[in-house]
């Protein structure tokens, strides 16, 4: 044996294999694309309409809004799972986001409008805001050791009130009235197309890619996955545990302000009460795509594809007209049926590893 | 054998056997206990006095073998069934809930019912007949006192009261002094004398052999699964007792290779924490440094607190001669130092990820430029460390959870090379690993000693560490009680430093 200490890391080239004999799509993500697919077809059956060329533009729409706040609810889970971690506030931070790009840009219809900027510095505005509110979650989760839905919850409320101060102070009154407005920006959020498809979408691919890519193959992204498995354990291989959950938080609330930007985009308009209970959908988003809420699992891929899946049930029961409150019934029923299948899943897993280690 | 008190006694068990698997812990095992006595049980640890008491509480069963409570065949089916039989468990961690009122703990799930009315608590009875238990204990407790704002010595009592209030004849006391002061001891052993006036009988367990002379009638020995011997504890020395309690000859499974003893590496100085007292020690190149004592003395945290694992509250570290600051472990890898935790599948290896993974874990930054990893240089480094660990399978994308303790151990090692750490502290190593990686292990170990690394080794096993260091360090409720150079290793030595003692001259010749 050669001495084990004096070692340089190694030159050698990779074996060149891989990629090659990884499947493209695992079971649950296989599962994902049969339901989209089964799901168009009966959506279709019951309206026609449904595959339209406004109608697939609508699901996309959806999809990259739910999709893009999903992504930082997503490494949320994967990285601080194992305490408990979830993003209650993506869907107020939704709303301040929105409220903060649109107040600024001066160009409220029949307002206040006390300050006009540019729209890409009210933009950078909002997502700054909503990145350091979501690292103030994260720094008080992971300093005082408090319950991140507890944090978080408290947040929604907190990011909820700032949105209604933001909103008052813009159009100078007091009553819960939102904002109109008119912006190419804001248009390009809401309505512009490359070809047939959104141009959001393609932002929304662009940044699943990135993430995908920091998870896969980044010491950082490693580190997420080493966390969500266990805390303690990534405190003893070095990781700094504290500031990778500021982060991670901090992401998820900048990226819960982007979704909020889409949304204010499509509607050309920022209400108090906009967004609000969208953060059923964006947990649906994660969880549905097999983010274990356990922590130390998750794709990305399954993110995309589980966003696609949950704006296609949303698209396709208002085209059924199901009434909203039906809705809730069904989406809540699909939340809870995708945590149980996330516990079998735990179950097995680690009764396998149990088998194997014995 | 020395008589019981009583012709007939209490408790008899004969011949109890049990095994773990391909592990056989209890061979043949009996046991007796008169009416009123205090029987003190003594072993190593993994001498099998869990085992024995868990059969005797009912929590687990017995393969073969009998017990007799008063003459009469006992058979548990649970713990529940024991302690109907008669039989408490008052465990080392106490079981009481903090919340709750000294009554409710004492009655916890069989409060008093209301006669007419038996879905309402009668709350007059529960607190009453509380107060008459802990009257006839002498204990002036109010039984309306949150267990919370009690001391620990006060939380026991209220472990006693709970298990006379179920007519317990038989009490298991499993180092019930670790966490009291000396003045809470005293105060527990006139309890224990006023028991065995009433007829109660204590099966004690502890390691503080001074007191099993104080207060037990006969002390029953237990080594490797068998019973040694069962002497008068008021006239056996704690010597004799320490010299039973190991008795075996040092194995030679642990072939030491000799290492010159390079300058100093790690210097640590008056370090404290919550469970540490000013604790100073030196290590050196090529040096095994053994950390020997009981479970709860302080070793694991010792380990921990110079990895940055827990934060200190007093002290010094130097490393190569200059101070450092050492407030995470993260610091600590960067300073060249490595722990190979005890608990290997929380702590040592993450079991859901490949071996390369699990390799590069602790220096990422090693095969990584701007935070993007070669995950292809990742995987050829972890290959070379699996071939030369000779981690079975030796495949670097294998999920670390699905090898053998023995190999995963290998890896956490494994983890340790790759980040160039010249320190390593290794906690119980080989526990729970076979016995070939056992020997590879330690052959590992010889090896990077041999090649300059420093390498701290806490174990139990004291073949083991003795068989390995070059020195000892023995602690002792959170301090170094003893150093031994490795002429003067002796198993007696170490047991009477680890149990609070001065070991005498014969003890360290024997």
């Amino acid at each position: 044996m050669s001495s084990l200490l004096a070692r340089t890391p190694g030159r050698q080239r990779e074996s060149g294999t891989a990629g090659i004999r990884r499947l493209p799509l695992q079971g649950q993500q296989l599962a994902l694309v049969v339901l989209i697919v089964l799901l168009a077809a009966v959506f279709t059956s019951q309206s026609p309409e449904f595959l339209s060329a406004g109608s697939v533009e609508n699901l996309l729409r959806g999809a990259s809004m739910f999709g893009i706040v999903g992504l930082g609810l997503t490494i949320v889970i994967i990285s601080t799972g194992s305490i408990g971690g979830i993003d209650l506030s993506v869907g107020s931070m939704m709303a301040l986001g929105g409220a903060i790009g649109a107040g600024l840009l001066g160009t409220a219809f029949t307002a206040a409008n006390p300050v006009k900027l540019p729209a890409a510095l009210s933009v950078l505005i909002a997502l700054v805001v909503t990145g350091l509110l979501g690292a103030l979650s994260g720094l008080l989760i992971s300093l005082l050791k408090l319950a991140p839905f507890a944090v978080t919850l408290g947040m929604m409320s907190v990011a909820r009130g700032l949105t209604y101060v933001m909103i008052a102070w813009a159009i100078g009154s007091s009553n819960t009235a939102g904002i109109t407005f008119s912006d190419p920006l804001f248009d390009w959020f809401g309505l512009t197309n490359y070809g047939p498809v959104p141009a959001i979408t393609v932002l929304f691919l662009v940044l699943a890619a990135l993430i995908a890519f920091v998870l896969k193959a980044t010491a950082f992204g490693r580190s997420l996955f080493v966390l969500g498995g266990n805390a303690e354990n990534a405190r003893l291989a070095g990781i700094n545990v504290r500031r990778t959950i500021v982060i991670v938080f901090a992401i998820s609330g900048l990226l819960a302000g982007l979704g909020g930007l889409i949304l204010t985009g499509r509607l050309s308009s920022a209400s108090p009460l906009a967004a609000t209970g969208y953060e059923l959908e964006v947990i649906m988003v994660a969880v549905i795509g097999g983010t274990s809420l356990a922590g130390g699992r998750g794709s990305i891929l399954g993110t995309v594809l589980a966003a696609i899946l949950v704006s296609e049930i949303n698209t396709g029961l208002d085209m059924m007209n199901v009434p909203s409150f039906n809705q809730y019934l069904i989406k809540g029923t699909i939340l809870v049926l995708a945590v149980v299948l996330d516990k079998v899943y735990q179950a097995r897993s680690s009764r396998k590893l149990a088998v194997q280690s014995a | 054998m020395v008589a019981s008190s009583t012709s007939q006694p209490l408790l008899r068990m004969e011949g109890i056997t049990k095994s773990f698997g391909n592990v056989q812990v209890l061979h043949g095992v009996d046991l007796s206990v008169g009416r009123g006595e205090v029987l003190g049980l003594l072993g190593e640890n993994g001498a099998g006095k869990s085992t024995l008491l868990n059969i005797l509480n009912g929590v687990i069963e017995r393969d073969a073998g009998s017990i007799h409570i008063d003459g009469e065949p006992a058979e548990f089916a649970g713990p529940k069934q024991a302690q109907d039989a008669g039989l408490a468990f008052i465990h080392q961690e106490l079981s009481v809930l903090p919340y709750l009122t000294v009554a409710e703990n004492v009655f916890l799930g069989r409060l008093p019912r209301r006669r007419g009315a038996p879905w309402l608590v009668d709350w007059a009875a529960c607190y009453k007949q509380a107060g008459e238990i802990l009257e006839r204990l002498a204990v002036k407790i109010d039984p309306r006192t949150i267990v919370g704002r009690l001391g620990t010595a006060e939380q026991e009592l209220v472990e006693i009261a709970k298990a006379l209030s179920m007519n317990a004849r038989i009490i298991t006391m499993d180092e019930p002094t670790a966490s009291l002061t000396e003045a809470e001891i005293e105060r527990l052993f006139t309890l224990m004398r006023a028991l065995k006036a009433d007829g109660v009988s204590v099966v004690y367990v502890s390691h503080r052999l001074h007191e099993v002379a104080e207060i037990c009638d006969r002390a029953t020995i237990l080594r490797d699964g068998k019973i040694v011997s069962t002497v008068d504890a008021r006239t056996t020395s704690s010597h004799s007792l320490a010299t039973m309690m190991v008795g075996r000859e040092l194995s030679e499974l642990f072939p030491k290779t000799e290492h010159e003893r390079g300058r100093e590496t790690l210097r640590v100085s008056g370090l404290s924490t919550v469970k540490l007292n000013d604790v100073s020690l030196a290590a050196h190149q090529g040096e095994i440094l053994g950390i020997a004592g009981l479970v709860g003395s302080g070793r694991t945290e010792l380990a921990r607190a110079i990895f940055g694992a827990d934060s200190i509250t007093a002290g010094e570290i130097f490393v190569n001669g200059e101070k450092v600051t050492v407030d995470s472990p993260g610091a600590a890898i960067r300073h060249g130092i490595g722990l190979v935790p005890e608990d290997r599948k929380l702590q040592g290896a993450v079991l859901s990820m490949s071996n390369a993974h699990n390799i590069s874990l602790a220096r990422m930054s090693k095969v990584s430029r701007f935070g993007q990893l070669n995950r292809g240089g990742e995987k050829q480094e972890a290959k070379r460390l699996i071939q030369d660990l000779q981690v079975y399978p030796p495949r670097a994308e294998q999920e670390t959870g699905r090898l053998s303790g023995g190999n995963q151990q290998k890896v956490v090692l494994a983890k340790w090379l790759f980040a160039g750490s010249r320190i390593l502290i290794v906690d119980e190593p080989t526990r729970g690993v076979d016995v070939g990686a056992r020997a590879a292990i330690h052959g590992l170990l010889n090896e990077l000693a041999g090649e300059g690394a420093t390498i701290i080794m806490i174990s139990s096993d004291l073949p083991e560490v003795m068989g390995m260091s070059d020195r000892i360090l023995v602690m002792h409720e959170g301090r170094i009680a003893g150093e031994l150079a490795r002429k003067d290793f002796s198993e007696e030595a170490i047991v009477m430093y680890a149990s609070g003692l001065e070991p005498t001259k014969e003890g360290s010749k024997a």
